[in-house]
């Protein structure tokens, strides 16, 4: 079953050589200068070759492999395809020329100027773009030539100075640029134009204009190559164009370029030309013009030259140019230019596939398509002669040469559940399932064989191979040992052990207890009394045979215990020893004891997945807590607050250079050494870091593992990670320094829909690093209404990873913290209530770090009219002083409506008192007086009787004038002045005409109804009646002159008389009677004023208020 | 003076008043009471069957408002002359009765001295007008409405005359005022009181009419 073991000593085999055990397969075809060439047509294998192998200088090779493609078309809002040419400048944005105008990218939107919105343009195709040494940015149009410098817009014409209309190439000149027009070429120098012109007609226009390190300026026309000497304007021609010049002739040169080592390049019509040292070769295409026509030519920053060359793009391998179109998509696509930008990212502009982003990635992620049987990777093993071992979920692959072998199909290898793998020193390869066990793999007699072993824990997922050639398995129920040797056996340590007696039953030991598990599956359990039987069949093992396979369980059993024995990494110590990773810890078993290493870092951190330990001695653990180290005894864990936001840790390696690879579930982050340790020693400064994520081809949440070691790093320094949708490999050298990251802007704020501030795509960019932050937004005052719903729009420039941008915002006013928005690049709020506001972004990446740097908006919302404080308050005021008001009112109109109803219901009251009065008093009063008279009558004249009748007579008549006096005053329909005129004239009349007095009356005549009460009347009347009674009785008057006036509010009677007067201080027999005149008067609240003098007359004036 | 004395009918529901006016009438020669009523209803059934030529007819009787009694009597014997009898100047009461076709109206403490004349006055044909009546008269005029379309509002003159009397003057002060002589204000008051009568007959039928 097993192979026979070789007994050398522990050595590593030369990869190289050929070991007697291993003995893989090459790969057929060698890679060579000429072999790359015949990568045209699409080879995939070559890539696979370590890089070390290949014989070209690498510095000018070009492996498209190791780019990631990406193309934004109009789809992406790039507002159509067709590109034309794109450039940098230096606030980092991306500028590309298209036929519609110029538009400006920063790595996740494109924003577009034009006719529209920027009026100096005046044809909007674009030709050429060019960011000079002050920082402008010059676009070379069809009409004009544009220079935006600042934020100020200028567009140069012929007027200007320019040598021609239309603009077609761009170059720079010492303090100056060099455009190429229609008409010549002109340059740009201290704020003027100067042009130069070579030919007639047509043939004036220049396709190209160059300047280079030396000051000599090349011209490119119709009809050839020449050059100019500013200082007196000649043109010397350099290369003719081999056909007669003409539209449509091949012989334009189109394009100049001057490489680094001063070598002049010349695109025309008819292929490339190259100028060196007074010497022009042509460099041949391998395409015959007119298909092979140059449009463009471009060195980047390794030094690479790349052409267009007849709708394709090519690339110098360093003997010719060879086309790479096919390897990014753009067959067919009609590349028009490239550009590399600060970031070593590759621009592609063409015609119909708008642009194209080639990112270069250290990482290549090896898939079915490559040849793996399968994507779900669960464990490495670097196995010998550089090949790796690739444990998949349905078997084994090994990857020799660029190639994935296939393993013969009735291996048992090929078994699902592959967890873990290691090749040991004598060439065998040892393996872990999950469900079937174990088994080994080696190369005998010129086979590969393989034996099931049944050993060690079955559901191992960790293996090594320890210095003595033991191998260790760690699973979940524990640790076994498989020892070499000419007697190997399986030593199960604690947890669930096998032990493989010969009778073919296992037994199982735990702590305490044997338990038996038969061949048959059933299981009895030993006790040290006796035996307990769990299923039906007994145990046939002798008593004593049990008890000495417990012994030697005891026996052979390692002291102490591990942290746990959920075993999840094994490694073998520098110093002797294996450490394990458990799920609770780590624990080291040296000394054939168990050591148990805690440290403070929770329980999450406990949770071990991978182990490596470099070459000072210092342990690293990779934890469901993030990473932890271990040095001089001492653990420290990286987390948030060494700026190392990683959550799990999966994966472990180091490279060559002193960096650790770390898989977790973001990607592969790669940090040095030297910065952990420094961030661990105190240091506050960030640790720079590199992420390898789904913009370099890995899937998310891809990096996990299953198996243990699940990474690998091969001789050549590659580094291999185990991922479950495909085998990644890293070059370590082609992983750049990752960037400073780009500023972030506010870019628009939109209230209720409508636009109120965008930032200008035009800012200034002739800046420094502190000036990128221009184009930032004043203090906002938003009309009310804003608040109900308010969109803050943001973005950060990214050129190489926008999707990996994170952001986080908060605004100050409503939020208490920051508020994690990932990707999300619109801030959204709705029911805002006016107020002041600030806004504020903030960039970050996956790994949970945040720049900084801060975008700020501050704004106000105004409130609506009837949303302020003081309208609230005007308001406040009102209603309250309106409810003051209406209190008073009411309580006022209540008190005039209850003094009216009183009064109304006295004079009611009054009235039918009066009326009750007239109708007994005056009925019985008239029947006293008809009585009276009846009995007059009846009586004699002389009778004695008379005199007391007629008295009852006369006092019945004045009762009912007085009773008509009364009904008078208290009749309703009597209530105006108008009855106090009527009724006092009538009395006047009557009374002073039956005593013979002249009377001369002067009434009121206007206003007549004007209201007076009863009480008034009824005073005012009997004081009237007394007056003139008075009069009569005792003034001997012969005329009386009675005026009222109505003044205002009062009442005013002049009684006049030409009587006897009398002397006011001395008032005869009736002084009562004026003193209950004076006194009717005064409780009406008037005046009486008598004047008198004897024999004068007397006027009595009253004044009394009326209503 | 006539030959004939002045038949008059007597409606007091107060026998003892009853008895005081018969006196006072029959105290002249020119007089005669013929009939005595102590209430509206034999008075209505009675009085048009032997009609007098005046009713002498207290304004308050129990079971009638007088105006409606002065209306059906008049109804019938359009020329017959009413004098109301009244012991307080109710001038809304009055001007009611007047308005029904009463030709004048006495204030029972003035019976002794003042109801021959009004008796004769009335029977003349002549009403008096106090001021309280003339406001009440404008104010009816001033209401009418359409009405006065139909039968012709008051003249200027009538008005004018009205007017004073509002104010309290007496005949002849009024006629000093406007220069006439007390006869022609007198025509124009009898004018007044016409179409009064006939205002208010139109609109008692038209009442009738609408309230069956």
């Amino acid at each position: 079953m097993l192979p026979e073991p070789q007994l050398d000593p522990p050595c590593r085999p030369h990869p190289a050589s050929t070991q007697n055990l291993a003995r893989p397969r090459r790969l057929s075809g060698r890679v060579s200068a000429l072999g790359f060439v015949l990568l045209i047509g699409g080879a995939v294998a070559s890539d696979l070759v370590d890089q070390s192998s290949a014989p070209v200088a690498a510095a000018r090779r070009f492996d498209p492999l190791t780019y990631r493609v990406r193309h934004w078309t109009s789809a992406d809002g790039l507002g159509g395809d067709w590109t034309e040419c794109v450039t940098q400048t230096r606030d980092d944005y991306l500028w590309i020329g298209t036929p519609e105008g110029l538009v400006r990218f920063d790595g996740f939107q494109f924003h577009r100027l034009n006719r529209a919105n920027c009026p100096a343009f005046d044809s909007e195709v674009i030709k050429a773009l060019m960011e000079d040494s002050e920082g402008a940015l010059w676009v070379a149009t069809k009409r004009g030539l544009l220079r935006f410098l600042g934020a100020e817009v200028r567009r140069f014409e012929v007027e200007d100075g320019l040598a021609g209309r239309e603009t077609s190439g761009l170059c720079s000149s010492t303090n100056g640029v060099w455009v190429s027009t229609s008409g010549g070429v002109s340059r740009f120098q201290r704020g003027v134009w100067q042009s130069y012109t070579c030919g007639e007609g047509d043939l004036r226009f220049v396709h190209a204009v160059l300047e280079d390190r030396r000051g000599r300026v090349w011209v490119g026309q119709a009809d050839g190559l020449r050059q100019l000497d500013p200082a007196n304007g000649e043109f010397t021609m350099v290369l003719p164009s081999p056909f007669p010049p003409g539209p449509g002739a091949p012989g334009v040169v189109r394009c100049l370029l001057e490489d680094r080592s001063g070598a002049i390049w010349i695109g025309t019509d008819h292929g490339i030309f190259r100028w060196r040292d007074g010497q022009i070769e042509p460099i041949g295409t391998g395409i015959e013009p007119p298909e092979g026509w140059v449009k463009r030519l471009y060195e980047d920053a390794n030094g690479r030259l790349w052409a267009v060359i007849g709708f394709m793009l090519h690339s110098w391998n360093g003997v010719a140019f060879e086309a790479v179109d096919q390897h990014f998509g753009l067959a067919d696509q009609h590349p028009n230019s490239i550009f590399e930008d600060s970031q070593k990212n590759l621009w592609i502009t063409s015609r119909f596939a708008g642009l194209t982003r080639l990112k270069p990635t250290p990482l290549r992620l090896l898939r079915r398509q490559d040849g793996l049987q399968n994507n779900d990777v669960h464990a490495l093993a670097e196995g010998s002669d550089g090949a790796l071992w690739v444990a998949t979920a349905t078997g084994l692959d090994r990857l020799k040469d660029g190639r994935f072998e296939v393993l013969p199909e009735d291996l048992w290898v090929h078994r699902q559940g592959l967890r873990s793998v290691v090749q040991t020193r004598n060439g065998e390869i040892w393996l872990t399932t999950t469900e079937s066990g174990s088994a080994v793999l080696a190369w005998l007699e010129g086979r590969w064989r393989d034996a099931p072993v049944i050993s060690g824990s079955v559901r191992g997922v960790a293996v090594l191979e320890d210095l003595a050639g033991d191998i260790w398995w760690g699973g979940i129920e524990g640790l076994s040992r498989q020892t070499r040797g000419p007697f190997p056996s399986t030593v199960p340590f604690t947890g669930l052990g096998l032990r493989e007696l010969d009778r073919g039953v296992r037994w199982v030991y735990r702590f305490d207890r044997i338990e038996q598990l038969s061949t048959a599956g059933h299981r009895t359990r030993l006790t040290a009394t006796g035996e307990e039987r769990l299923d039906s069949e007994l145990s046939d093992l002798p008593a004593a045979e049990r008890q000495r396979a417990a012994d030697t369980w005891v026996r052979e059993r390692p002291g102490g215990h591990p942290a746990s024995y959920d075993i999840r990494a094994l490694l073998a110590a520098r110093d002797g020893g294996i450490w394990l990773g458990t799920a609770r810890g780590l624990s080291r078993l040296r000394d054939w004891r168990f050591e148990d290493f805690p440290h403070p870092f929770g329980p999450e951190a406990d949770s071990i997945r991978c182990l490596h330990e470099d070459d000072d001695g210092t342990l690293w653990l990779g934890t469901d807590g993030g990473l932890i180290r271990r040095r001089n005894e001492q653990f420290t864990r990286y987390g948030m607050a060494h700026a190392l936001g990683i959550g799990r840790v999966h994966q472990l390696l180091e490279d060559d250079a002193g960096h650790l690879w770390l898989g977790c579930p973001q990607g592969i982050v790669r940090v040095a050494r030297a910065e952990l340790h420094r961030v661990a020693d105190g240091d506050a400064i960030p640790i720079p870091l590199l992420l390898l994520d789904e913009t370099d081809g890995l899937r998310p949440g891809s990096v996990d593992k299953l198996g243990h070691p699940s990474v690998c790093r091969t001789p050549k320094g590659q580094l291999w990670f185990a991922t479950s949708h495909g085998l990644a490999r890293i070059d370590p050298k082609l992983a750049a320094t990752p960037p400073p990251a780009g500023p972030i802007h506010v870019e628009r704020v939109v209230a209720a829909g409508m636009t109120i501030w965008e930032r200008p795509i035009v800012v200034s960019f002739t800046s420094n690093a502190a000036n990128s932050l221009t184009g930032r937004p004043p203090p906002l005052r938003l009309p009310p209404g804003s608040g109900r719903s308010l969109e803050l729009h943001y973005s950060a420039l990214d050129l190489s990873a926008a999707e990996r941008v994170r952001f986080r915002h908060r605004l100050e006013g409503l939020d208490a913290d920051w508020r994690d928005v990932g990707g999300r690049r619109v801030a959204y709020y709705s029911g805002l209530p006016p107020g002041n506001y600030r806004f504020e972004v903030a960039r970050g990446d996956p790994l949970g770090r945040w720049e900084p740097a801060i975008a700020t908006l501050s704004f106000t919302l105004v409130p609506y009219f009837y949303q302020t404080a003081w309208f609230w308050t005007a308001v406040a005021l009102g209603l309250t002083a309106l409810g003051y008001a209406l209190r008073e009112y009411r309580a006022r109109f209540q008190q005039r409506l209850w003094t009216a109803h009183h009064e109304l219901a006295l004079e009611r009251q009054r009235s039918h008192i009066a009326r009750d009065l007239h109708d007994g008093l005056g009925a019985n009063i008239s029947q006293i007086a008809l009585a009276a008279r009846s009995c007059r009558r009846a009586l004699p004249l002389e009778h004695p009787a008379i005199q007391s009748l007629d008295q009852i007579d006369e006092a019945h008549r004045r009762s009912e004038e007085e009773l008509d006096d009364v009904h008078w005053a208290t009749y309703p329909g009597f209530d105006s002045l108008r009855s106090l005129v009527i009724r006092l004239r009538a009395h006047a009349t009557d009374y002073l005409g039956a005593a013979g007095i002249e009377c001369h009356l002067d009434l009121p005549e206007q206003e007549l109804d004007r209201k007076i009460s009863a009480e008034s009347r009824y005073q005012l009347l009997l004081a009237f009646k007394e007056i003139l009674r008075n009069i009569v009785r005792h003034a001997h008057a012969t005329r009386v002159e009675i005026r009222g006036q109505l003044a205002h509010t009062n009442l005013t009677l002049r009684i006049r008389d030409d009587g006897r007067g009398f002397d006011p201080d001395h008032p005869r027999a009736n002084g009562n009677g004026l003193r209950n005149l004076e006194s009717r008067v005064t409780d009406l609240g008037g005046r009486l004023t008598i004047t008198s003098r004897p024999a004068a007359g007397t006027t009595i004036e009253l004044s009394v208020p009326v209503d | 003076m006539d030959a004939q004395p002045i038949r008059v009918a007597i409606v007091e529901d107060e026998s003892a008043m009853r008895d005081e006016l018969q006196r006072l009438v029959e105290r002249s020669p020119r007089f005669r009471v013929t009939s005595t009523f102590s209430g509206a209803a034999p008075a209505l059934r009675d009085i048009p069957a032997d009609p007098p030529d005046l009713v002498l007819m207290d304004l308050h009787l129990p079971e009638f408002e007088g105006h409606r009694v002065i209306r059906q009597l008049k109804t019938r014997l359009p020329n017959l002359r009413i004098v109301v009898v009244t012991k307080f100047e109710d001038a809304d009461h009055i001007f009611e009765a007047l308005k029904a076709g009463a030709n004048g109206y006495l204030l029972k403490r003035r019976l002794e001295t003042e109801l021959e004349s009004a008796l004769l006055s009335a029977h003349d044909g002549g009403a008096p007008m106090t001021g309280e009546i003339a406001v009440r008269v404008l104010d009816y005029f001033h209401h009418l409405g359409e009405r006065r379309a139909a039968v012709g509002g008051l003249s200027p003159r009538e008005r004018d005359v009205l007017d004073l009397l509002a104010k309290g003057l007496h005949y002849k002060a009024i006629a000093d005022r406007l220069h006439l002589s007390p006869e022609t204000i007198n025509g124009y008051i009898k004018s007044i009181y016409h179409k009064l009568n006939v205002h208010s007959a139109v609109e008692a039928a038209n009442y009738v009419r609408d309230n069956p």
